[in-house]
């Protein structure tokens, strides 16, 4: 329960600095904190259920620096070329 | 006479730089178990490298702002992004001593560049960069970190990773702030192009978070003084990509929706 509060508090954080400086911003930024908790616990475990189990099946290992996934950014990617043409 | 140098031997040493700062109180440690103990300590080993190194990052995106001719007051913030994160090394260097290791690690063997986008012109490469860096790794970092102060086992450590958060949300919204800039100006196939590179991103973001799914989950002692909790790790890190990234920059008119069905999508094709 401790880590799931922590984990909206970290949540809550993020959401403040997308939200911070823009009016439509925040308004748009609350609906992480006035979302039904239930509901929104639920879908977002499933969603990253979902994904993780995609990630170990395809075996994806973390390949940005070499570091773990720390706070640092990593460099971003190349655009991939089958990415749109200039 | 010094011994030679030995070039083969890459090592960020961090252990002068905090000599003569206090040492972090972490409280008492008995109550912590050795694989814990040793979980912290890999976990701000790995963190004083990564916040150390990716000083470099914000490095390279002074001169691709001064290319895209942007205003002085962006490039003067990203100049202090710098300093920021060379100082996080240090942060996360005292606390490693305090927990009883020599702030000491491996450099990682690559360090990859930050791309120049030669196919874009120099404000989508600065956007395509900046929405990568503080869009997404900084957004996921304030959740992370925010997360991880809540649950500091003494003051001081909650002090320092405030002092780390404060400059991660400002690391985070530069980003927003110039998409907010910038975005209404954009026509529609520099919007379309960026949407397509931000399948990249995100194909980039997940990777890069994958390793949680091996971490363990610490304690509660544990998770006082920085031991991984991997599993709300990774929930976080997707909880801040579809709750505030994907929307945010659905909201400057990017396909982000899509982008993140398609990354998630992995090998469903």
């Amino acid at each position: 329960m401790a880590a799931k509060v922590a984990a909206m508090a970290g949540l809550m954080a993020a959401s403040a600095a997308y939200a911070q400086g823009s009016e439509a911003r925040t308004a748009d930024a609350t609906t992480v904190s006035k979302a039904s908790p239930s509901a929104a616990d639920t879908h977002s475990a499933d969603a990253a259920a979902r994904l993780a189990d995609r990630v170990r099946l395809n075996g994806m290992k973390g390949k940005s620096c070499g570091c773990s996934p720390c706070w640092g950014p990593p460099a971003p990617p190349e655009m991939p070329t089958r990415g749109v043409e200039a | 006479v010094s011994a030679p140098l030995d070039t083969r031997s890459l090592y960020l040493d961090l252990r002068s730089g905090i000599a003569r700062a206090p040492a972090v109180d972490v409280g008492d440690l008995a109550a912590v178990s050795a694989r814990d103990r040793e979980a912290a300590l890999t976990n701000w080993r790995a963190r004083m490298v990564s916040e150390h190194v990716s000083a470099r990052v914000f490095a390279a995106l002074v001169p691709q702002l001064m290319r895209a001719g942007l205003a002085r007051k962006w490039v003067v913030e990203v100049s202090a992004m710098i300093d920021q994160e060379l100082d996080h090394g240090l942060l996360c260097a005292r606390v490693l001593s305090a927990l009883g290791a020599d702030a000491v690690a491996p450099m990682p063997e690559e360090l990859p560049e930050v791309p120049r986008h030669a196919d874009a012109t120099p404000v989508e490469c600065i956007l395509r960069n900046v929405i990568s860096i503080s869009c997404c790794s900084e957004t996921v970092a304030v959740a992370l970190v925010g997360c991880e102060r809540e649950q500091a086992g003494t003051p001081a450590l909650r002090a320092l990773l405030e002092q780390i958060l404060r400059d991660e949300v400002r690391h985070a919204r530069f980003g927003w702030r110039l998409l907010d800039e910038l975005a209404p100006k954009l026509d529609a196939r520099t919007r379309e192009r960026l949407g397509e590179y931000l399948v990249a991103v995100f194909e980039h973001q997940i990777a890069f978070h994958a390793p949680f799914l091996e971490m363990g989950v610490a304690d509660q002692p544990g998770v006082a003084i920085g031991a991984p909790d991997g599993e709300s790790n990774w929930q976080i890190f997707v909880d801040t990509m579809t709750r505030i990234t994907v929307p945010g920059l659905e909201r400057q008119g990017l396909a982000a929706e899509r982008a993140w069905t398609a990354a998630t999508s992995i090998n469903d094709a």
